[in-house]
């Protein structure tokens, strides 16, 4: 916290400039300043790419910045003596040119004195082209010049293309000469990069790079979304399409170079953004990324933009879905009785479809940001020791929970950070000008009071296990420090906690991992509307009284509440929810407490009222039965000719479905032959053909949800009757008669379909004699190629058939003595 | 007779596919070549280029990606194709940061970092 531009009088608008808050000295600044902008460039821009406040002062209009290398040399607006009355000087301790030196850059073992900025030696953090698109680039290198306040060197030697000199802080060069390695070469007497550098520039920022930052590094993740994920395709069904893969501007984006924060057009070097429930910062670039839809469900085609972009050859779920309930009309917009959503249109794809489904090591999320004391690296938080982090899989449940954003569930993992605060309405414990009970401590101020005693954070300290005694401890300690500080007798340090639902929707897990592939997958007590989702670190167990501790805030002014307010109900008015405060331990919660008010009231889709949020969730967790789902089941499969026995050809079938509920529409199809046939039951269905088909049964509820079942069936011809009474063949003869009798009778076959076996065949019909009996006469082929010994031998087969299907097949040899 | 038209009809294939392999492989290390960068001389934070450091394994300026990297990403005659450093870093929410959403002072709220800005400038 630092005062960085100083209060205009009168109501005067920033438009006309930003003058930097001068403090009246060193110790005033001290005494008021935890993190100026020197602060912010050595620690949060191990996550920052450099540019914009860390390379100049802000100005309300762009052009008008002064560079802070500058700082010293150029007149910085001044409000009250305008024209500008000179540049600033060392004499002048403001935001820009002072930082509390947390990092020990002059190795003099204070962390809490006041060092100067002077920017012509340190340099300036520029936007480090080099941090995402050179491959290899080393971030942590340039971390640890960061921290050293090298701010020109850690451009240089993140690049791999320097190391750091030997100069001490305060001395001309210090953070802005390098020694140079042989990743440069010498042309004509200059330097130019070599060629491994050149040939790892990437126009698209290697996924790598990204990772610095933004998954499964160090922690750092933790800070922007709560909870790591892994580039692994095992985890990620995405992970080969590479981040730039969804997070590209689509085609057809405007590119945007206006710096105008109400531009809706992306940066070239922005990645497009989703839409994060938390945060305000440049929000007109909201929503400009592919989502899910852009891909699965419109090949990549954008109405606005009139372009496709890529879309991977996304699989279309839609059939899939409506085949599980999730397309039918079986959800409200809003809980007042009216059946008028599916479960697509209430959820976000990632709340079924992001399961982080694996005990691997790396599948943590940060429970609790310990913000009481500095972490092991010197930051003055901790994110990810080992009691404050916790599994995101414990082998059979996914430690997720679910909130509202704009009408939809999101999935969510809660991140809380606890940390210390003045509640004496009369004591500005912060030297921040404001007197009320909400001050903040300044984290220098808790810094300096841990390193006097000794401690790091409490949780650290602790192992994890923190009592009321501990607490206690800490607040009369600090309670003694501020008063001591500040001169007075009034101190009152509570512990507080801000919980921040930061959305997860990462780690897209394979379909088959996906919820909804049954009712029960939510719709069950313990799932997802009152599983127990914890707030702690797996390895932390922290109590206190409950007057050791007060509310992050009051919505309204007047309802305590622990969470961003951020946290919504899905008609977008805040939720209350006490986690610490009103306690005695950070205590779990149910996640239903996440979406619906306690007090509020719903009405079910069945019409009944519920009056509190325990009433609805129980409803919720009965559901999935209760509203008119169709239930695919084949109860029986029958041969109707002759019961018990298998499918011969011209069998008739029945068919039999369980019942589903009361309006389904119950659909069968025969893959033997087209058509769909219709009802719970059917019966008579002739099969006309042998071989292996599918019976496929398709039920459609009443909301329009619909199951399939199917099952095979074999079809066998059937075994003939038809035998052949006499041969009649002569030696030297073409001319055989062939006499057959155990036909079928008349009406039961209508024609003979004959191969003789010498290359021939022909079609006879029936010869309207109802005898059982027909007679076939045939000159067949006298060729040596039949010719056995002293006779030609035929295999001749017969078909009898109706209506051109098969009923009866037999095969015989006639021989013809040569 | 037949045998030599054949070995000459194989040795023209063999030499046939070696070339083709050659070519492939020099125009395929040509590819490379081109699609690396163009060099890139080093400049410091004024826009001069870095000598190289005489005698060797002594400190030079640290180079400045906005001068280094701008010298071409800006040269709006040569590269007109290309963004400069500065339209690039004005429009990054990345690099800003919410520096450029400072807003006006509220006095309903007036603490030094309340109301300032969304982001990391002015939040704090």
């Amino acid at each position: 916290m630092a005062h960085i531009f100083a209060d205009v009088p009168g109501g005067v608008k920033f438009e006309l400039g930003m003058e930097p808050f001068a403090y009246a000295s060193e110790a005033d600044f001290i005494d008021r300043v935890d993190l100026s902008v020197p602060g912010m460039m050595q620690d949060c821009a191990e996550c920052h790419i450099g540019g914009g406040g860390m390379e100049y002062v802000p100005a309300p209009n762009l052009a008008d910045r002064v560079p802070l290398r500058d700082f010293y040399a150029t007149a910085v607006f001044d409000h009250l003596t305008t024209p500008q009355t000179g540049a600033y000087s060392a004499a002048d301790y403001t935001a820009f040119n002072y930082f509390i030196d947390t990092y020990d850059v002059d190795n003099d073992g204070d962390l809490n004195e006041v060092q100067e900025a002077d920017f012509a030696k340190l340099g300036v953090l520029e936007m480090d082209c080099m941090l995402c698109h050179l491959k290899g680039y080393e971030y942590v290198d340039r971390r640890d010049m960061l921290r050293a306040a090298k701010f020109d060197a850690s451009r240089a030697v993140g690049a791999g293309v320097a190391e750091q000199n030997n100069v001490s802080f305060g001395t001309a060069g210090y953070g802005t000469s390098v020694y140079y390695n042989d990743q440069v070469v010498d042309n004509g007497g200059f330097l130019e990069f070599g060629s491994s550098i050149l040939a790892n520039l990437k126009a698209t920022p290697p996924s790598d790079n990204c990772a610095f930052c933004h998954f499964n590094h160090g922690g750092v993740d933790w800070k922007k979304r709560g909870d790591n994920w892994k580039n692994d395709p095992n985890y990620d069904v995405h992970t080969v399409l590479g981040c730039m893969g969804c997070h590209e501007g689509k085609i057809g984006s405007e590119i945007g170079t206006s710096g105008d924060p109400n531009s809706s057009a992306i940066g070239q070097c922005d990645p497009a953004k989703g839409n994060a429930p938390y945060s305000s910062l440049w929000n007109a670039n909201d929503n400009t990324m592919k989502t899910c839809a852009d891909c699965h469900l419109k090949a990549g085609w954008d109405a606005g933009l009139g372009e496709y972009s890529n879309d991977f050859g996304a699989p279309d779920p839609t059939a899939r879905h409506q085949a599980l309930g999730l397309t039918a009309q079986l959800c409200q917009t809003a809980a007042d009785g009216n059946v008028n959503a599916s479960h697509l249109d209430i959820l976000e794809c990632t709340v079924c479809h992001v399961r982080k489904a694996t005990t691997e090591a790396w599948n943590t999320g940060g429970a609790v940001v310990d913000a009481t004391g500095p972490d092991a690296e010197g930051r003055l938080a901790d994110h990810e020791n080992e009691y404050v982090s916790r599994m995101m899989f414990d082998g059979t449940v996914t430690n997720l929970s679910y909130a509202w954003q704009n009408g939809k569930i999101y999935a969510t993992n809660v991140l809380n950070t606890i940390f210390w605060r003045d509640k004496e309405p009369t004591f500005d414990a912060n030297g921040d000008g404001q007197l009320d009970a909400m001050d903040a401590l300044l984290m220098t101020d808790v810094l300096a009071d841990d390193l006097a005693k000794g401690w790091t954070n409490i949780v650290k300290d602790n192992s994890g296990t923190v009592t009321n005694i501990e607490v206690g401890a800490r607040i009369a300690s600090l309670n003694a420090y501020l008063n001591t500080k500040w001169g007075v007798t009034n101190a009152n340090v509570k512990l507080a906690t801000l919980a921040v639902p930061f959305k997860v929707n990462h780690n897209v897990s394979p379909a088959s991992y996906a919820l909804g592939h049954d009712c029960a997958d939510c719709h069950a007590p313990g799932e997802f509307f009152d599983r127990t989702y914890a707030m702690q670190g797996d390895g932390m167990n922290l109590t206190f009284d409950s007057t050791q501790v007060t509310p992050f805030t009051k919505l309204g002014g007047t309802t305590p509440t622990d969470f961003h307010p951020s946290l919504k109900d899905r008609a977008g008015t805040s939720i209350p929810l006490q986690v610490l405060s009103g306690n005695t331990t950070l205590r779990d919660i149910e996640t239903g407490e996440m979406l619906y008010p306690p007090s509020a009231s719903y009405t079910g889709a069945d019409g009944n009222p519920y009056a509190t949020r325990a009433a609805w969730v129980a409803y919720l967790n009965t559901v999935g039965g209760a509203v008119g789902q169709a239930v695919a089941t084949i109860a029986s499969i029958d041969n109707a000719t002759n019961p018990g026995s298998p499918f011969e050809v011209g069998d008739a079938m029945d068919l039999t479905a369980g019942a589903s509920a009361a309006g389904s529409t119950y659909y069968w199809t025969v893959q033997d032959a087209p058509g769909t046939l219709t009802g719970q039951t059917v019966t008579g269905y002739v099969l006309n053909n042998p071989g292996t088909f599918q019976v496929l049964l398709t039920v459609v509820g009443p909301k329009g949800d619909l199951k399939q079942q199917w099952a095979k069936i074999t079809v066998v011809n059937k075994a003939a009757a038809t035998t052949v009474d006499s041969i009649v063949a002569n030696s030297g003869s073409a001319t055989v008669t062939i006499n057959l009798i155990n036909l079928p009778a008349a009406a039961d076959y209508d024609e003979l379909y004959v191969r003789y076996g010498d290359g021939t065949w022909e079609t006879i019909a029936y010869d309207g004699t109802d005898d059982n009996a027909q007679t076939v006469v045939r000159d067949y082929r006298l060729r040596d190629t039949y010719l056995n010994g002293t006779n030609y031998v035929y295999t001749t087969t017969v078909q009898v058939k109706n209506g051109g299907v098969v009923i009866e097949t037999i095969k015989f040899k006639v021989t013809i003595p040569q | 007779m037949e045998d030599i038209l054949i070995m000459k009809r194989y040795h023209k294939s063999i030499f046939s596919v070696t070339l083709l392999l050659t070519a492939c492989l020099i125009f395929g290390l040509i590819g490379t070549g081109f699609a690396a960068h163009v060099p890139i001389p080093l400049l410091d934070a004024d826009g001069n280029p870095i000598a190289t450091p005489d005698p060797a394994g002594t400190v030079a300026p640290a180079f400045s990606v906005k001068t280094t990297c701008g010298a071409c990403h800006g040269d709006k005659v040569t590269y007109p194709q290309l963004l400069s450093y500065d339209e690039i870093e004005n429009h990054s929410y990345h690099a800003q940061l919410g520096a450029n959403q400072l807003a006006e002072w509220n006095s309903a709220n007036p603490k030094p970092w309340g109301q300032q800005s969304p982001g990391h400038f002015g939040k704090w």
